[in-house]
């Protein structure tokens, strides 16, 4: 029995190397070669001499667009926070006819492909455009809204999670305590969904930051996100300090998910929004 | 004076009507249980009260006002549900100035009346810990605490044992009726268990179908119940059906299969020839051998003792009677005659025999 345990043990743990292996060894290879030097329009690695020249040969542009999209990423997972908590609220406790529909149409970005939906937004700035004359294609409004349409439906679908364990009778033991209905949603409601709130936040700004079809359409000089930088660069000019940026991204990525982790304490969070035992 | 009245209150959920005309008034100080199975109303009575849902007609009166309109935040009521509804992200200390914070009351009132209330159920050590880390019980007590914090004018619980085991839910019966006299609270207590609104009430309501079946003290519930459905649901009974014969003195003699027995009515006498139920609780019942003479002062059947249950200090015997009906008896541990298969006489007293109408008052649609 234990000698199976022991065989079972490491086979799983082979299991969860080669896992690991698979998923991080294109992320480990354009760390590695980010570390290169010297000018080759190729990628090497391991890489044959060591150096940080890509790192301080990064074009300007890069880190402008890095800039872009975490402004837009931030400020797209806040719009879709502000409309995806009433939804789920609705969606959740709402009592009224069409309730499931609703909750399928709310849902339906999911099943549209990203470049349908980038079609889509460009026809329909350029008709606003022709209409009144207000251009919305490169402008960030324009790509905001995009981005807020692509990342909602993920911040719905984690604050239902959240909501639908929430225990029914905690609004009510509120109100009985004398607390009205904002009181009742400051004290008990937020809390409670805080854990949907911050992962619902976290899938929108993940959406909005990684994107580029949408970006791609409805993006233009100035509005040119990070993700749409990075495919531009790979077609026509490719330059190894592309490596370098996304080593960059990759480890700001990395320390800010940590962060967050360590900031808000996902576990006792998801134990907060829990059941009542 | 009344502190709560309901004036004929109808609830309906759609076409179903969850309470029928419910008209009952709550004394000052007064420790009050709606009982019945589930179903009955007695929840939906509660949350009327307490305002999570308005009636369909008639109106419900706090203090002489009537509450139509007055948001629950508004009616200054303690309530106490069965899941308790403990905040998870708050600590018990928390938990239990909720109300006293909504009340704007100052941190050092709050902190003072919060210690207060620990005390009074017992828990003074444990203001800072969370609810998941509190037992059914601790929960149950912290859950009462927050419901008394604010002073509230009434207290509703609704089936707030319900989740505990059996002794935890006998020693917090006296817990909480402890803590309710010494408050001096009008309480309303919901509860689907019988010996728990009769250890506890002052008086109970027995509900079913969205009805009041009968309102009295816990005595007059048992001993002398006014429908079958009440005789039933509080404690256990026999049932026999028979035709009454005429009155004799202060009784009212009827026959059970050609058998007359003496019985006390409940109301008014019902004409002879009528048909009506005869119900006798276990312990009214005694066995007596079958040779022994009889007492012409008692009712006596003769049947078979077909089963007996044990119950550790005392027994229960089913006896099929000779007529048809079978019959459960309540006797002492050691009595040889509850023996299976024991040739038996049932004799018991004319004034425990409760007549009652055969057949409980059909339903209005």
């Amino acid at each position: 029995m234990s000698g199976g345990g022991r065989i079972g043990r490491v086979a799983a743990g082979a299991f969860l190397a080669a896992l690991y292996l698979f998923l991080f060894a294109p992320l480990l290879v354009v760390a590695g070669a980010s570390l290169g030097g010297g000018d080759r329009p190729y990628v090497r690695f391991p890489p044959d001499t060591w150096s940080l020249e890509w790192y301080r040969r990064m074009p300007p542009g890069y880190l402008e667009s890095l800039q872009v999209s975490a402004l837009l990423a931030a400020a797209t997972a806040v719009a879709a926070l502000f409309l995806a908590v009433p939804a789920a609220l609705a969606l959740v406790r709402g009592r009224f006819p069409g309730r499931r529909l609703a909750g399928v149409m709310l849902r339906a970005p999911l099943q549209i492909p990203y470049v349908v939906t980038g079609i889509a937004f460009l026809q329909t700035y350029y008709l606003v455009g022709g209409a009144v004359g207000l251009n919305l294609r490169g402008h960030p409004v324009g790509l905001l809204l995009g981005h807020v349409f692509l990342a909602t439906p993920y911040a719905i679908g984690a604050l239902v999670a959240v909501l639908e364990r929430f225990p029914p009778r905690l609004e009510e033991a509120a109100q009985g305590l004398g607390a009205s209905g904002w009181r009742v949603f400051r004290r008990v409601t937020l809390p409670l969904i805080a854990p949907g709130i911050y992962a619902g936040g976290l899938y929108a700004f993940i959406v909005s930051f990684g994107e580029v079809p949408v970006a791609l359409f409805l993006g233009g000089p100035g509005v040119t996100t990070f993700p749409v930088q990075v495919f531009a660069a790979m077609q026509f000019d490719f330059s190894p300090s592309l490596l370098a940026i996304s080593t960059l991204t990759l480890i700001v990525s990395l320390v800010l998910l940590l962060a967050l982790q360590r900031l808000i304490g996902i576990d006792t969070l998801l134990r907060a929004g829990g059941g009542r035992r | 004076m009344s502190r709560i009245a309901f004036d004929r209150v109808v609830k309906r959920y759609g076409p179903h009507a969850a309470l029928r005309s419910l008209s009952l008034d709550v004394a000052e100080g007064e420790f009050l249980s709606l009982l019945g199975p589930s179903g009955c109303g007695k929840t939906t009575a509660l949350r009327l009260v307490a305002g999570f849902v308005t009636p369909s007609e008639g109106t419900i009166a706090i203090d002489g006002r009537d509450m139509a309109g007055v948001p629950p935040q508004r009616r200054d009521i303690g309530m106490v549900f069965q899941d308790y509804a403990l905040f998870p992200h708050l600590t018990v200390a928390e938990n239990v100035a909720f109300g006293l914070r909504e009340r704007r009351q100052r941190a050092a009132a709050i902190a003072a009346r919060v210690a207060e209330l620990l005390a009074l159920v017992q828990l003074p050590d444990l203001g800072g810990r969370y609810p998941a880390e509190l037992s059914g019980g601790q929960q149950q007590r912290v859950a009462l605490a927050r419901a008394l914090a604010f002073r509230p004018k009434l207290l509703l619980m609704d089936e707030p044992l319900g989740a505990l085991d059996l002794k935890l839910r006998e020693h917090m019966q006296v817990e909480i009726r402890r803590i309710q006299r010494s408050l001096g609270i009008t309480t309303v207590y919901v509860t689907h268990d019988q010996g728990e609104a009769m250890a506890m009430s002052d008086r109970i309501a027995v509900m079913n179908r969205g009805r009041l079946e009968q309102l009295g003290p816990p005595e007059e519930i048992y001993e002398r119940p006014q429908s079958r459905f009440v005789a039933a649901f509080v404690g256990k009974v026999s049932f026999l059906p028979v035709r009454v014969i005429g009155r004799e003195g202060d009784h009212v003699r009827v026959a059970w299969a050609g058998v007359p027995l003496a019985a006390m009515p409940s109301g008014a006498l019902p004409p002879a020839g009528a048909a009506m139920l005869v119900a006798v609780r276990p312990e009214a019942f005694v066995l007596q051998p079958e040779a022994a003479p009889a007492d012409p002062e008692l009712n006596a059947l003769a049947g078979l003792v077909v089963e007996r249950v044990y119950a550790g200090n005392l027994v229960h015997a089913t006896v099929r009677l000779d007529g048809g009906a079978t019959v459960v008896v309540e006797t002492a541990a050691d009595d040889a005659l509850a023996r299976d298969g024991t040739r038996v006489r049932v004799a018991w007293r004319a004034a425990k025999t409760m007549l009652l109408a055969a057949e409980d008052e059909k339903e209005a649609p």
